[in-house]
């Protein structure tokens, strides 16, 4: 083995996204893909933000009722500018209460601190909206 | 009002030994460029999972001019049983004053296999580290999810 550090996760933020009603797209080798529009929320913790009406989470639900979360919506950080949170993840089926966990990317010009930074989100989907906690990669 | 959860446990599941050629630039300005990094191939050892990595795949990233690396590798892994896996990986390089850099990514995978069903549902973080100009190790660390009751096992 090789002398890389152990990963640790240190939480920063929680986040509330509100979310609209599925589109369905069509049925591809890996599954049914469905669009899930992102139209606002905040993040609350160590470094705050505004989900902004813009963004998308590109699902593919699979035939073991698993989900594939590839979203992307747009964020503004306080005291700072516009970045896209890029989460990808999984949420499976037979968790009745949505839980689900992705990694979390921030793209664009993230405040000292905040970007160049790999995070984990995990939390839980309801009808209108997805609550996650944000930890932080160290 | 703010919740704050206890942080998951993560676990390792194998560690990605990937050789690299040098990069090839693909664009050059004042904020940084951006090149193509060949993977040409590899292994993959650990408790998890065995395999190699497979010639073709590559890095696109983006050297930007404050010093930070974005990663975004795309290649493929294949498993010393034959299974064929998606690896599409992005995360960031970037010095830290006084100690190591930090070098970390989300690996995401994806795979057509029961057997290997535990890497579609589960959330990784890779632990990079740069052996030298042509060789990249990676420690690939499993996020336990939150559990339910029939929740997801990596035993299973």
């Amino acid at each position: 083995m090789t002398p890389i550090a152990v990963p640790r996760l240190r939480w920063v933020a929680h986040a509330t996204v509100e979310v609209g009603t599925p589109i369905p797209l069509d049925v591809v080798p890996d599954g049914r893909r469905q669009l899930i529009p992102v139209q606002g929320g905040q993040v609350i913790g160590e470094w705050n933000g505004t989900v902004l009406d813009s963004g998308v989470d590109r699902q593919t639900v699979h035939d073991d009722g698993s989900v594939t979360i590839d979203a992307q919506y747009p964020v503004l950080v306080a005291g700072g500018a516009t970045v896209i949170f890029v989460a990808r993840g999984v949420r499976i089926a037979g968790d009745g209460d949505g839980a689900f966990a992705t990694s979390l990317l921030l793209e664009g010009e993230a405040p000292e601190g905040v970007g160049a930074t790999v995070y984990v989100a995990t939390g839980r989907k309801s009808v209108a909206a997805v609550e996650f906690d944000i930890f932080e990669v160290t | 009002m703010t919740h704050t959860l206890a942080a998951p446990p993560m676990t390792l599941v194998f560690t990605i030994d990937v050789s690299v050629e040098a990069p090839v630039v693909l664009s050059d300005s004042p904020v940084g460029r951006r090149v193509f990094i060949p993977i040409v191939g590899g292994t993959v050892r650990g408790p998890r999972l065995g395999g190699e990595v497979l010639a073709g795949g590559g890095d696109w990233a983006v050297e930007r001019a404050n010093g930070v690396m974005d990663i975004h590798a795309h290649y493929l892994i294949r498993s010393d049983d034959g299974v064929v896996i998606e690896v599409d990986n992005r995360g960031h390089w970037r010095e830290v004053p006084g100690g190591q850099p930090y070098f970390v990514t989300a690996p995401v995978f994806s795979v057509d296999s029961d057997r290997y069903r535990w890497l579609t549902h589960h959330v990784f973080i890779g632990m990079m580290h740069e052996v030298d100009e042509t060789r990249i190790t990676i420690d690939v660390y499993a996020v336990e999810p939150p559990r339910n009751a029939g929740g997801m096992d990596l035993d299973t």
